[in-house]
Formats: structure tokens, sequence, C-alpha cells
């Protein structure tokens, strides 16, 4: 499988005066996955996918695009990208009509954006202005913005922030299905249900540095303990017992409970990505 | 050349949606009326002075209005993940910022010629107008780019203001000596005085010729030393 991004010890600060908001980044994203970008705030997640999406250029290190040098790229690489902000980026005077309208037409291809605007449920206040829109519709047209021009690679930054569950659902939906077209996407986040739910491959990032680079299943594994936890009742007084998971089914005393008494939850002990990001990055933000 | 199209469609749409444009309209028109409730002699007098100030003084008020809604709606960072260049953006904000002095131009132009029966040389007169905002407008791109906000901006506009309008008043009150004018010409707003005026009143052709420097080198030093590097730069940040 071949690299969509390749960072090699990039680095970046915004003033030579300042100090480093990158340092020394080592990423590698893969063509048609989903990367998530995980760190607390201020770490350098937005400046990392400004640096990746050209906003930003005055990087030291090298990054490679499909192999090629990111620097090379003109403005056609924008044809190639999806970019959705954090923050809300459209003209609040304009309808979502005429601010999809406006970007689209700057593209040699664009999707039938309207209908996205239905899918994310935008369709009837597709022609009210911007400025009257709540939180959460913004970030659902930025979505539909980042999707505007068909891109092979998307970058989302936080990209169900404010949204409510049915619609953040949609959202996650509409993500894995680009995936499945073969899209590589790469997400900014701190919620790290998103991350569990979506992510292929993690980068943990704590000021400007990475910590941890894998899978959340490797991540749950290395970060997570082995063992499995029975609540149970004996007559009708509950119980809780722990066993290790390997070996649980020759566990004479685990398979006793099984057998003969009432359980009431039956729970692995495998950790969550918000206990491993307290773990790897908690350290690191506190220092 | 499309995109650039497509761009300044985009742009003026906008001013006319943010009411910028519909300001500097309402703004000429109230020149208008000044011009007719004054006698012939005083509205040749005043002419010049009110091009300067739109063409001039409220061609940069409108540009950072533009750019600090802009910017507070993060609108202009998503412009720069488009297939656009720097180049072709600048050009359609520069462009989209001659309109409002043309239209303004042509009011105050029709104004004389309908009220007073004073005509001009029109086709002069909009190179006049174009040259005074895009030397005015590269000087606002300026002030922005070393202003955080809309307040901070203005601030340094009255400073600019002031500045720009000292050469006029030491000129009109004779501490600039008649055969010194030239002096008082590398100040934009008073070239802008200075070209209009030679519309109605006879002057020297090389002294016009150095207005016209002015205002050329002005914009042609600062697009690509100061505004082409500053301003995606400046539209990034935060």
């Amino acid at each position: 499988m071949s690299h969509a991004f390749e960072l090699k010890n990039v680095s970046f600060r915004y003033d030579k005066k300042r100090p480093y908001v990158i340092e020394n980044m080592n990423l590698a994203i893969k063509q048609g996955t989903i990367f998530g970008l995980l760190g607390p705030s201020g770490a350098g997640k937005s400046t990392t996918q400004k640096i990746m999406s050209k906003l930003l250029n005055d990087y030291e290190g090298e990054i490679r695009y499909f192999g090629k040098d990111l620097k090379s790229f003109g403005k056609s690489f924008f044809e190639d990208i999806g970019v959705g902000f954090e923050m809300p980026v459209h003209f609040n005077k304009l309808t979502a009509m005429e601010n999809l309208a406006f970007f689209a037409n700057l593209y040699r291809r664009h999707i039938d954006y309207e209908q996205l605007l239905v899918r994310v449920g935008l369709g009837e206040a597709k022609n009210q202005q911007v400025g009257q829109y709540s939180k959460g519709m913004k970030a659902r047209l930025n979505f539909v913005r980042a999707l505007l021009n068909d891109p092979q690679v998307i970058f989302l930054d936080e990209p169900t922030n404010g949204l409510d569950p049915s619609n953040a659902r949609i959202v996650k939906d509409i993500i894995l299905e680009e995936k499945a077209k073969g899209k590589t996407i790469f997400i900014s986040t701190h919620l790290m249900g998103d991350v569990e739910e979506l992510c292929d491959e993690v980068a943990f990032i704590a000021k400007g540095k990475v910590l941890e680079t894998s899978s959340p299943k490797l991540l749950k594994l290395k970060y997570g303990k082995r063992e499995l936890q029975v609540e149970y009742l004996d007559g009708e007084k509950p119980h809780q017992e722990t066993y290790p998971l390997d070996g649980i089914g020759t566990n004479a005393n685990f398979l006793d409970i099984a057998k003969n008494k009432k359980i009431v939850t039956i729970h692995s002990l495998e950790t969550t990505m918000e206990n491993i990001f307290i773990d790897v990055v908690g350290s690191h933000k506190e220092s | 050349m499309k995109t650039v199209w497509l761009l300044l469609k985009g742009e003026i749409n906008r001013l006319f949606k943010y009411k910028i444009l519909w300001f500097g309209i309402a703004v000429s028109m109230i020149w208008v009326l000044v011009l007719a409730l004054s006698n012939k002699a005083e509205a040749t007098a005043l002419m010049p002075l009110l091009l300067v100030t739109d063409t001039g003084l409220m061609s940069i008020i409108l540009l950072a209005s533009s750019f600090y809604y802009e910017k507070q709606e993060g609108s202009i960072k998503t412009l720069f993940v488009a297939p656009i260049s720097l180049t072709q953006l600048l050009t359609a904000k520069v462009i989209s910022s001659l309109l409002s002095g043309i239209i303004s131009m042509v009011l105050i132009g029709l104004g004389m010629l309908i009220v007073h029966g004073v005509f001009i040389n029109y086709a002069l007169a909009l190179i006049y107008v174009i040259l005074s905002t895009l030397a005015h407008v590269a000087l606002g791109f300026v002030l922005v780019f070393y202003s955080p906000d809309f307040m901070s901006f203005l601030m340094k506009y009255m400073g600019l203001a002031i500045f720009l309008m000292v050469p006029m008043l030491l000129v009109l009150t004779d501490v600039i000596p008649a055969d010194l004018e030239i002096l008082a010409l590398l100040s934009p707003t008073y070239a802008t005085k200075f070209l209009v005026e030679s519309l109605f009143v006879a002057k020297d052709w090389w002294v016009i010729l150095f207005g016209v420097f002015d205002m050329v080198i002005i914009p042609g030093l600062l697009y690509p030393l100061v505004i082409y590097p500053k301003f995606k730069q400046y539209a990034v940040k935060g």
C-alpha cells in the first residue's frame, strides 16, 4: 500500500523568534486509510493539517505527497484535496447554496452538493444565510465544503465537534463511505469516540512532537489489561471477580461461576482510547 | 482568466451583500447632493477633494471592511485551499476595490455635467481614479497587515489619513510654496487632487507626469514587495 503522505523530520515555527510549534515530526499516512492525529489543545494538530494542506509552506524537513515533494505541487494540488476546518469558514451573508456554488465553480469537478446538503440535514436551510446557522449547522456545512470537489485526500479538523449524536452519526457514516471509495482521510480530533470508530491508525502528539503512532487496536492491547471482569449474584449477594483472559476457557473458578451463578455483567478489561490518551499525552501536557 | 473572473464576480457580489458597496454609493450620492447645492465655481473646486475622499481614503476603509469580514468569518482561509493562485486572488480583490471609485467618479461626473454643465475628459479621469485607488488600496493593505483587528486598523488609518492630508494643508496654507508643490505630490492623496484638478485647470505636463509616476510607483513597489509576500501569511494566521 503506497503512502498518501510521508512527513520526515518536519519542524515549523510561525516566527523565527518564537519556539517550534511542530518539532521533528515523522508520520506516514497510507493511501485509502483514515489517520487520526490526536492531542490536547495547542498540541500542533491544526498546524500540522495546515502544513499538509499547503496553507503553511515555510516548514523544515520533507513532506512527500504520493511520493513527490509537496513543495513541487502548484495549485493543482488543491483539486486533489478537501479541507474541513474546525471553525466556520463561510461567507455569513450568503446562503449555503451561494457559498457552495461559489467554491464549486473554482474546481474542475464537483459533487452534487445539494444532495449532500440534504443528507447532512441542511436541505431545508440551504437557502438560509449562513450567518443565521447554529454552530452544528455551520460544522455540517464545513464538512460538505470539504467534500465539494470529490477529493482524493480529505482533511477534517474536529469533524463532529458541536454535532448532536444523530448528525455526528451521519457525518461518520459519510467518512466511512469515502474511505470505502479509496479516499485517504486525515482527522485531527480530541474526541476519542470518533477515533475508535473511524481511525485505522493514530498518532498522539503533544507540544508539537509525535509521542506514539499505532492502530487503535494495537494501542488497546499495549495499554490495556488482558483480563475479564465478572459481576455475579451469589444468592442475593453481588460479587465481582477478575480473571486473566489467557486460558479463560480452562479457568475452573470462572467456569464454575459461568455454570452455577447468575451473571449480572461480564466485561473484558481492555482500556479505552480516553485512558490511552491520558496515559500517553497526560504527562507531556503537564510538563 | 476564468478563475479571476469567478473570483471577481464573487468579490463584487459580496461587496453588495455586505452592503459595503452600497455604503460607498450612498457617500457618493451625498457628494453629488453637495455639488448640486453649490454654485459652478464652488463645485469645480470641490470635485477634486470629493474624488480624493472616495477613491483614496474611502477605498482604504472599504478594503479593510471587506478584509476583516473575511478574516472574521474564516472564509479567506478556505480560499487558500482552493485551486487558485495568490496572484489570481489578489487581482480579483484589487479590481473589485476599483469599483467603488469608478462608481463614485461616474456619479460625481454625471452630477457635474447635469447640474453645472461641466464636461471633463472622462477617459483621463478614469485613469486617475484607477491610479489613485491602486495606490491608496496598496497602502490600505499594508495598514491591514499590521493591524490585528478593525479597531486597531482605524487608529492607524487616522494617522495615515492625517499624514496623507498634511501636504495638501501645507500647500493650501502656503507653507509649501507653489514652486515646490512637486514635493506635496509624493502624497498619493495630494497627487490625486492635483491630477483631478488638471482636468479643469491647465497644469505643467511634467508635474502631471510626476504625479502619475508617484501613483504608479507606490503600488508598483508595495504589491510585489510587501502585499504579495505578506497576504497569505496574514490571512492564514489565527
